[in-house]
């Protein structure tokens, strides 16, 4: 009996310590997901502002659209669907600038260069939150962790899936470079 | 601001290699732009010279890997020397090459904490060691704040085999050195000269390819004469055949420079193709085997002319037909001339600088140890060392 008893007893310690362990693992992944989410809507945001300001240098009616759908887009917050919907309209719109007037980027004004950069910035920091929601999906969908619900209360992840705009990179002349020969 | 970046190389600094090229030329074009930057890597030779930001981890071990040998490193000396250099360091983003090898990378991985991004270099199919290390691997991969695929083939492979995802910022080439290499005196020669990078006695660089090709290309083309450089020793080398052995980058660019047509025949192993790259910045015309690497750095066969992987007749086809047209030869030029912009250090440097910076703003804190040591001994006895 006294066997036994001690027997049940390990099997509950080794449980209640892969609980602990899951938990704050899990726990980690939120957090990270979290902070990961924040840069993210940053760096949306200023992608956003961005636009706004090419838009109001170029003519014609590519650059009221581009300016409605940015305002329209800082009128949403979070990263849900409403908000997907909204910067991806923004990333078609870019899409389709760089492939009707590629010279916007290819000899850039400051604020075509600032949309570039926060584009790029903005992709980067797309696909660090992925990976941060799938890591933490990944140890949430265990069959144990969902029985035991050693997530708690944190909201179900969700990815943010955007279409990445692919803009021309301005040439650079190879004689302007500072040179780094050693 | 200047931010304080840590460079961590899986391989010895002291034995030539992409990855090591790759991390050199990074740090000193960040050095460059005043940032500062430390890198620690295994270095075999105690007496070799070594640049002044990079620090020895210790001595490394030769271990089978995606089918070839692969000199990485583990232990307790390396471990003390890494937690010192990242305590001294100070850093505000880590940056890890490789860490899903056996090496310093991945110990690096498990001992430190803070903004951390990694470079994945490989791409392999399917890669059974890399399956069977998913689940154990996945603790630490959760550390990293953002990954970095060189191609969309080492992309795909990090997809398939690590799940998650990464950003693709592709090698960088310092164009201007390999375009303003002058052409060796003599050439370029009314008989044609074809041009080969890499290892001599690596099978799948594919030298052997170009050699059961020349036969069929000497019937067009009697005078044509092949420059082959890289280190490795062969038997027999055909007749009309240089062998440069291991040359220097300056000279590398000069023979590019010098060359009718490149030839790449490699088949297989190769995630990115650097090798293009530096020959399109020199302005020669390629011609290279239908790798997944390969056939995206030339567009498709825009920048340069595919041929079939291992096959010598295709192989002779595609140089005959850039040989035979001056024309051809001289749009090629012209188009991997702009193309290769693209990948020059000022744009790559940029882009890596700003995954640090959202890998910054996507974790909290710097840098720092982990205050759990790993067990290194029974880390070598998991994995049969």
């Amino acid at each position: 009996m006294a066997v036994r008893l001690l027997g049940v007893a390990a099997v509950l310690a080794v449980v209640a310590m892969y609980c602990r362990y899951t938990a704050r693992r899990l726990d980690r992944l939120h957090v990270r997901k979290d902070v990961a989410a924040v840069a993210l809507d940053g760096q949306l945001r200023l992608r956003c502002e961005a636009v706004l300001e090419l838009a109001r240098e170029l003519r014609g009616g590519i650059g009221d659209e581009l300016r409605a759908l940015a305002e329209a887009t800082s009128q949403v917050s979070g990263l849900d669907h409403d908000r997907e919907v909204a910067e991806n309209a923004l990333s078609v719109a870019l899409t389709r600038l760089a492939g009707t007037r590629p010279t916007v980027f290819l000899s850039p004004s400051a604020a075509a260069v600032a949309v570039h950069d926060d584009a790029l910035r903005a992709a980067i920091a797309r696909r660090f939150y992925n990976d941060t929601v799938r890591d933490a999906l990944v140890v949430r969908d265990r069959m144990a962790v969902r029985w035991l619900r050693l997530a708690g209360h944190a909201a179900h992840p969700a990815y943010f899936e955007i279409h990445d705009e692919e803009l021309p990179t301005p040439a650079i002349s190879v004689a302007t470079r500072p040179s780094i020969e050693s | 601001m200047p931010l304080r970046i840590g460079l961590v190389s899986p391989y010895p600094w002291d034995v030539p290699g992409g990855v090591v090229a790759h991390i050199g030329d990074l740090a000193e074009e960040l050095l460059a732009r005043g940032h500062h930057v430390q890198a620690i890597a295994p270095v075999d030779d105690d007496d070799a010279p070594l640049p002044h930001y990079v620090t020895r981890a210790g001595r490394s071990v030769p271990i089978p890997y995606n089918g070839s040998v692969s000199r990485l490193l583990i232990g307790p000396v390396s471990q003390t020397r890494l937690r010192r250099w990242l305590h001294d360091g100070r850093f505000d983003v880590l940056h890890l090459h490789s860490p899903e090898t056996f090496s310093l990378s991945l110990l690096a991985m498990m001992n430190a904490r803070g903004p951390m991004v990694a470079t994945f270099h490989a791409s392999a199919p399917r890669s059974r060691i890399l399956l069977l290390l998913q689940n154990p691997l996945q603790l630490y991969l959760e550390r990293l704040s953002g990954r970095i695929a060189v191609s969309s083939a080492a992309r795909k492979t990090i997809v398939d085999h690590l799940g998650g995802d990464a950003f693709v910022v592709p090698n960088g080439v310092h164009v201007g050195r390999y375009a303003r290499a002058a052409p060796i005196p003599g050439l370029p020669r009314p008989g044609g000269t074809l041009g080969f990078v890499g290892r001599v006695d690596e099978p799948r660089k594919g030298l052997r390819v170009l050699f059961d090709a020349l036969p069929v290309l000497r019937k067009e083309f009697p005078d044509l004469q092949v420059l082959v450089a890289g280190p490795g020793s062969i038997d027999a080398v055909p007749p009309g055949v240089t062998v440069l052995g291991r040359v220097s980058d300056a000279d590398k660019a000069r023979m590019l420079a010098s060359v009718d047509v490149f030839v790449a025949p490699n088949t297989g192993g190769e995630s990115f193709g650097i090798v293009l790259l530096e020959a399109m910045a020199a302005g020669a015309p390629i011609v290279a085997s239908r790798l997944d690497a390969f056939a995206q750095v030339l567009q498709d066969g825009r920048l340069g002319e595919l041929v079939d992987v291992g096959n010598p007749a295709s192989l002779a086809a595609g140089c005959a037909a850039l040989l035979r047209s001056a024309e051809r030869r001289e749009a090629l030029r012209e188009a991997g001339r702009v193309a290769v912009m693209r990948y020059d250090w000022s744009v790559v440097a940029g882009e890596i600088l700003r995954v640090y910076e959202t890998a910054i703003a996507a974790s909290t804190g710097v840098v720092e140890e982990d205050p759990v040591e790993i067990d290194t001994a029974a880390l070598e006895s998991t994995i049969g060392l």
